[in-house]
């Protein structure tokens, strides 16, 4: 079924809606949420609720790209679980990753972060940013990236290096403290 | 708390973005966790498919001997059934397998709807301004930029508070003066700024930032064009580029770029001013009078010229600025306040003395090209103008 079938079938407020969205997006939900988590039953209870959340969202929300939409709720839930469940199941890569954000990322929340970051990405070069957030929104290991653009874990971690030094230099231009 | 803030924050990331690096990486891991099953990782090695071939070939076989009839001519219910139960038991194939972006959908690219954004720097359209602090770290701050919400329509008064939403004082203010894009000028003067950026970033023209800058500029002359048509085509729409060759800023851009490259103008050619860029504007202007030529891209481009501060009447500054060393910490270097004027602020209030005032900036190190007055609690200080 074709998206915006799937979003009228959500405003119409008929359940199929949420039937449709689990045949085919419930595998890059779990595995967005499984990214993060790594814990399966946690990353399905994430996927169950990305659902009742999408049902409480749209409407009002007609989002343009639907795949997008839902793996940014699960993406957002699955942290959230993520620090709910830190002392049980802290997992190293997912700590590394939180520490390089600090790296180059404000600790304030600004609005207007969101059009200087795409900004930014526009400008980078299309490896640089299928690495960063394949990396930083995937959560996916360095291992699996390198493995993924047929590169060495080396040059993977010296690239995102690279690249969090730019986006720090980058925000700290237009006035955030990083 | 703010460690998973900051992995939030990514949320903001376009769409485009987030699908160009997410086929792969769900494709990937299912693979990996195939690998990892040693039945799985058995059936998928050649010893793997040699025996699954056996296999199947031998049932073949043992179908054609016992039945005596084709195996492929079974009768259509049987076959029907084996194919729900196929149907029933397989592993369904991930969307992102069967649909992953094309090359072409995954090219970045400006969304064109984005000049529709009704906010700036994260502004709705109802915030005049927005002011951004910087920490101290000794329970102080700093102001190091209004932000003028372009989108705000009326008049705004600019009140610095005392203390920051932090809860840290401010002692100082700097205001930085607008920059205006060159959009239309002449090649000759753009040199300047392109020589300037490129130094900036070491002479390196393979740096980001400087390809970055540059790839908003065109330039255009008759010497380029390689046929009659693309010089007819090219005079119509700029004719000034007759006499000269020109840079045009590209016009596709949003507001939030142009005010990003106002920053990056601000930042490595501080003396491009509005004023300066104004000069560019008219210097063009007086090529196209010499030549008895009207360019009408050029006079839109004058009647734009603006600053981002001419709808501020006022700026309210706090009584918690403070001097530090020889520097003032309100930034108030001439070419600021005089560039302040120029976009049509010509006056200030502070709440304090005229002595507090006077300590910060004394009115007698300053020549302006137009008056200045800052209304301070007993009195007024009117900035003298350069003669």
């Amino acid at each position: 079924m074709e998206d915006n079938d799937i979003i009228e079938l959500y405003w119409a407020r008929k359940e199929r809606a949420i039937l449709e969205t689990t045949v085919k997006y419930g595998g890059i939900c779990h595995g967005v949420a499984m990214g993060i988590l790594h814990n399966r039953q946690d990353a399905e209870e994430c996927v169950s609720d990305t659902w009742i959340k999408a049902w409480d969202s749209i409407p009002p929300e007609r989002p343009k790209v639907l795949k997008a939409f839902l793996c940014r709720i699960t993406r957002n839930l699955s942290i959230d679980r993520y620090r709910q469940n830190q002392r049980r199941l802290a997992h190293i890569d997912m700590e590394l990753i939180l520490d390089e954000l600090a790296e180059c990322l404000p600790e304030e929340e600004d609005s207007g972060l969101g059009n200087i970051l795409n900004a930014f990405f526009t400008g980078l070069e299309v490896m640089d940013r299928k690495l960063f957030l394949g990396r930083y929104w995937h959560a996916t290991p360095v291992k699996t990236l390198a493995k993924m653009y047929e590169l060495t874990p080396n040059y993977v971690s010296v690239r995102l290096h690279r690249i969090r030094e730019r986006l720090r230099a980058y925000l700290e231009e237009r006035g955030y403290t990083v | 708390m703010k460690r998973y803030n900051r992995f939030k924050q990514l949320n903001c990331i376009r769409d485009e973005f987030i699908l160009e690096s997410m086929p792969d990486y769900l494709g990937i891991r299912t693979k990996k966790q195939g690998n990892g099953n040693p039945v799985i990782r058995f059936l998928g090695s050649g010893w793997g498919a040699a025996c699954i071939c056996a296999v199947v070939a031998l049932s073949i076989m043992a179908v054609i001997l016992r039945m005596g009839q084709d195996p492929w001519g079974s009768p259509a219910g049987t076959q029907e059934q084996t194919d729900t139960e196929v149907t029933e038991t397989q592993i369904p194939t991930l969307p992102s397998e069967t649909e992953a972006p094309t090359e072409a959908d995954t090219t970045p690219y400006f969304d064109p709807e984005s000049l529709d954004i009704d906010t700036y720097q994260g502004m709705t359209p109802d915030i005049p301004y927005k002011i951004v602090y910087h920490s101290n770290g000794d329970g102080t701050c700093m102001v190091t930029n209004v932000i003028i919400n372009i989108l705000y329509e009326g008049d705004i008064t600019v009140e610095i508070p005392e203390t920051s939403p932090d809860g840290e004082t401010v002692v100082g203010v700097f205001i930085k003066p607008t920059y205006n894009v060159p959009t239309y000028i002449s090649a000759e003067e753009f040199k300047k700024i392109e020589t300037a950026v490129l130094e900036y970033y070491d002479n390196n023209r393979e740096n980001y930032y400087y390809k970055q800058f540059m790839s908003y500029y065109q330039l255009k002359g008759l010497e380029f064009c390689t046929s009659e048509y693309l010089k007819n085509d090219l005079l119509s729409e700029y004719p000034i580029a007759a006499y000269t060759n020109i840079y045009v800023f590209d016009y596709t851009a949003t507001e939030i770029e142009y005010a990003l490259r106002s920053h990056d103008l601000a930042m490595i050619t501080p003396w491009y001013t509005a004023e300066w860029c104004y000069a560019d504007r008219l210097k063009l202007k007086d090529l196209a009078e010499l030549h008895g030529i009207t360019d009408p891209y050029l006079d839109q481009v004058l009647a734009a010229h603006s600053g981002s501060f001419e709808n501020v009447s006022e700026i309210k500054l706090p009584k918690t600025l403070k001097p530090r060393g020889d520097d003032l910490v309100i930034s108030f270097p001439s070419i600021h306040l005089d560039t302040l004027s120029i976009m049509g602020i010509d006056q200030m209030i502070f709440d304090g003395t005229v002595a507090e005032m006077t300590a910060i900036a004394d009115p007698t190190l300053y020549e302006l090209a137009y008056p200045l007055v800052i209304h301070c609690t007993d009195g007024d200080i009117i900035y003298p103008v350069k003669e």
